[in-house]
């Protein structure tokens, strides 16, 4: 058996909502999960992904590790850490890709009745602090 | 005894012929699967698709338009489902228990594809296919425009044969 296909292989993901959408990103990425009230200088997740702001109120901070530096995104709650079976995890068709209007979007989470999607929350955030700094002439 | 003789198959397949045409049994046929969207009926050609599901759970997918009603796992792959209803235009209707997945592989795509029904798997010889209509008539004007490759008859019903490959690249190009 191809060791990506054993069931017992994990791989660690970060889960949390945007609204009703469940969202995950891989752990690895994670440096800390803060609580507490909205920051301007938080990134907002909804934003980032390309999702309409929602009203929910148990916000969280996710502090994601990107392009080697450390940026905060607030995200919905509840958030969970995750061991997925590789087993579970499967690439976007490609009609989903090109359709999908979440940006980032990089995988899927089969769970029994609900997919949760895997997005590139490092890259977004490099992306949109990136054109910040143009934009601000940093 | 002539020196092309029929096979007893092939005399009974002639003599069966409801309409009295007269068939040519040599003559190459395409497997059609014919499906419906309320009233109107289409086909896709039989050897683009590859399996025709019945019951297999969608996973909704957030942030994906409503002619993406999400995906299904296929013996561990992965496959989209995309609603024909709101690919071609039709109006969406709640699912019907009559309502099937054609699973489709087209050249380089492959997607599941939501049916109202599925009404019949059929050898239609090369005779019978039509080219589409230079003139379209207004309930599918703009809904079918540039993936019929043909019409077939079949008693009273009309069949539009789409092209799984075109209607692929449309829907990823964002144009239906």
């Amino acid at each position: 058996m191809d060791d990506a296909d054993s069931p017992l292989q994990t791989l660690a993901l970060v889960e949390f909502r945007v609204g009703d959408c469940r969202l995950a990103v891989e752990a690895s990425s994670v440096v800390s999960l803060l609580e507490g009230p909205s920051h301007a200088s938080h990134s907002s997740v909804s934003r980032l992904l390309g999702l309409p702001e929602t009203s929910e109120v148990a916000r969280r901070v996710l502090v994601i590790l990107a392009g080697g530096k450390q940026r905060s995104v607030q995200v919905d709650g509840p958030v969970e850490l995750r061991d997925v079976p590789v087993n579970s995890i499967y690439p976007l068709p490609e009609l989903i890709l090109s359709r999908m209007a979440i940006n980032g979007a990089r995988a899927l989470v089969l769970m029994e009745t609900v997919a949760i999607v895997v997005v590139d929350l490092s890259r977004l955030l490099v992306a949109a602090h990136s054109v910040g700094a143009t934009q601000s002439g940093e | 005894m002539s020196e092309q003789s029929l096979s007893l198959d092939q005399v009974l397949a002639l003599k069966h012929g409801s309409t009295g045409e007269v068939v040519n049994v040599d003559e190459e046929v395409t497997k059609l699967v014919v499906f419906s969207l309320g009233e109107d009926w289409f086909a896709f050609r039989g050897d683009m698709v590859k399996e025709i599901l019945i019951d297999n759970e969608v996973f909704f997918l957030p942030g994906c338009p409503a002619s993406l009603e999400g995906v299904i796992n296929v013996r561990g792959d992965i496959e989209s489902v995309v609603h024909l209803r709101a690919v071609l235009g039709y109006p969406l209707a709640s699912t019907l228990l009559s309502s099937r997945i054609l699973l489709g592989h087209g050249k380089s795509m492959r997607s599941g594809i939501r049916v109202d029904r599925v009404e019949d798997v059929l050898d239609v010889p090369q005779s019978r296919f039509q080219p589409p209509p230079h003139t379209i008539a207004a309930p599918f004007k703009g809904i079918v425009t540039g993936i019929v490759t043909g019409i077939v008859t079949q008693g009273t019903q009309t069949i539009s044969v789409l092209d799984m490959d075109a209607l692929f690249e449309d829907y990823r190009a964002g144009l239906r």
